[in-house]
């Protein structure tokens, strides 16, 4: 079975990819779309907070890379180019954002310091192991949107696109010591904004991923 | 190493990226050290829950949307790349010589108005200023002369 997780090195590599749709092979393009369209999806819902919006983000990606194909020097790492795009159009969206807030008629004014939450779908469980995720997913979100958005980038990039230091730099068009210094800063915050969560939890919560 | 240093270390020292001698160095204080073994958990655990927020999926229509956008995107494309945009002179050319017609046509139009109609007052006025009297064509049908006894002539010289 062909692997079809980013950054894989092989004939189908993302430069590769990029090499060959350069040269006029969309089915290249559709095999990195098929990569990257959930990553840049969940990359884009963690800023803006709204499935919706993060599509619209997603797709805005991708276009600017089908259409600035050209432009992209093969000799350089694809993914690093491609989440800089990611992360420059959604700091213009949320931008923006802040310039012309929206009010949404479905989400409640009582709690309007946490972001909105998208539910995420969960098969199997009763409706108070719901409730208990869709609350965790709120405290998480809030803990995320507590951060600048620098901060914020550099933690999401590290954690769930479990980035290097030197690629975080990369994209932040930063060094690497401020990139440590960014995320010193946002682990501080996040410890604190997660901490009573914690403490009050027998066992510290398992996760798949790697820290 | 002191607390201090050890907090400085504890994101690299959690990421494993941390050299061989220095991870050795943190490990030896969280061993001794429970303040700095509970900063470590804390900051542990809630980089760990940070995975518990679920991906979302793409919607059902996410690649069909990007499509049709790539599609309509393409078809303004060619819409430029078209004979207006190898000949963009051509559409002011064909402004330019629209007005130009209707220039003319409309003052050709009012040249003739005027002269079929002409005012009281420059019917007054030619009375007055005009070196013929008012019955020349007469004059010159009837009696065979002009009023002032020359024929007129062409610009070549010719007699009428």
């Amino acid at each position: 079975m062909e692997d079809d997780s980013p950054g894989n090195v092989d004939r189908d590599s993302d430069e590769s990819l990029m090499r060959r749709f350069q040269s006029g092979d969309t089915d290249a393009f559709v095999l990195l779309f098929n990569r990257y369209s959930t990553h840049l999806i969940n990359f884009a819902n963690r800023f803006l907070f709204s499935q919706e919006e993060s599509e619209d983000a997603a797709q805005e990606v991708l276009l600017r890379i089908h259409n600035a194909r050209d432009r992209y020097d093969a000799s350089r790492p694809f993914r690093p180019w491609l989440f800089s795009i990611a992360s420059r159009l959604i700091s213009n969206r949320l931008r923006q954002k802040k310039r012309h807030p929206l009010i949404s008629l479905f989400h409640s004014t009582e709690d309007d310091d946490s972001p909105p939450v998208d539910p995420p779908e969960r098969r199997g469980h009763g409706p108070e192991q719901n409730m208990e995720n869709q609350h965790l997913a709120t405290l998480i979100q809030s803990s995320l949107a507590l951060l600048p958005e620098n901060q914020r980038n550099a933690v999401i990039l590290a954690r769930f696109e479990e980035m290097t230091n030197e690629e975080i730099a990369q994209i932040m068009g930063t060094s690497v010591s401020s990139v440590k210094s960014l995320l010193f800063r946002a682990r501080q915050t996040l410890k604190n904004a997660l901490k009573p969560f914690i403490q009050n939890q027998p066992t510290p919560p398992k996760s798949t991923a790697t820290f | 190493m002191n607390c201090k240093n050890v907090v400085q270390k504890l994101p690299d020292y959690l990421s494993h990226t941390l050299g061989e001698p220095e991870t050795v160095g943190v490990r030896a204080h969280l061993d001794l050290c429970l303040e700095c073994r509970e900063e470590s958990r804390l900051l542990s655990a809630s980089w760990d829950m940070l995975g518990l927020l679920e991906p979302v999926q793409p919607s059902a229509y996410f690649h069909a949307r990007f499509w049709e956008k790539v599609r309509q995107q393409e078809n303004v494309v060619l819409e430029r790349t078209g004979f207006f945009a190898k000949f963009p002179f051509v559409p002011a050319l064909a402004g330019f010589f629209v007005l130009w017609v209707l220039g003319v046509a409309g003052g050709a139009r009012l040249f003739a108005h005027r002269h079929e109609t002409a005012t009281p007052m420059e019917i007054a006025l030619n009375r007055f200023t005009s070196p013929y009297p008012q019955n020349s064509i007469e004059i010159i049908f009837q009696e065979g002369r002009t009023p002032t006894g020359r024929m007129p002539v062409t610009h070549q010289g010719e007699s009428l």
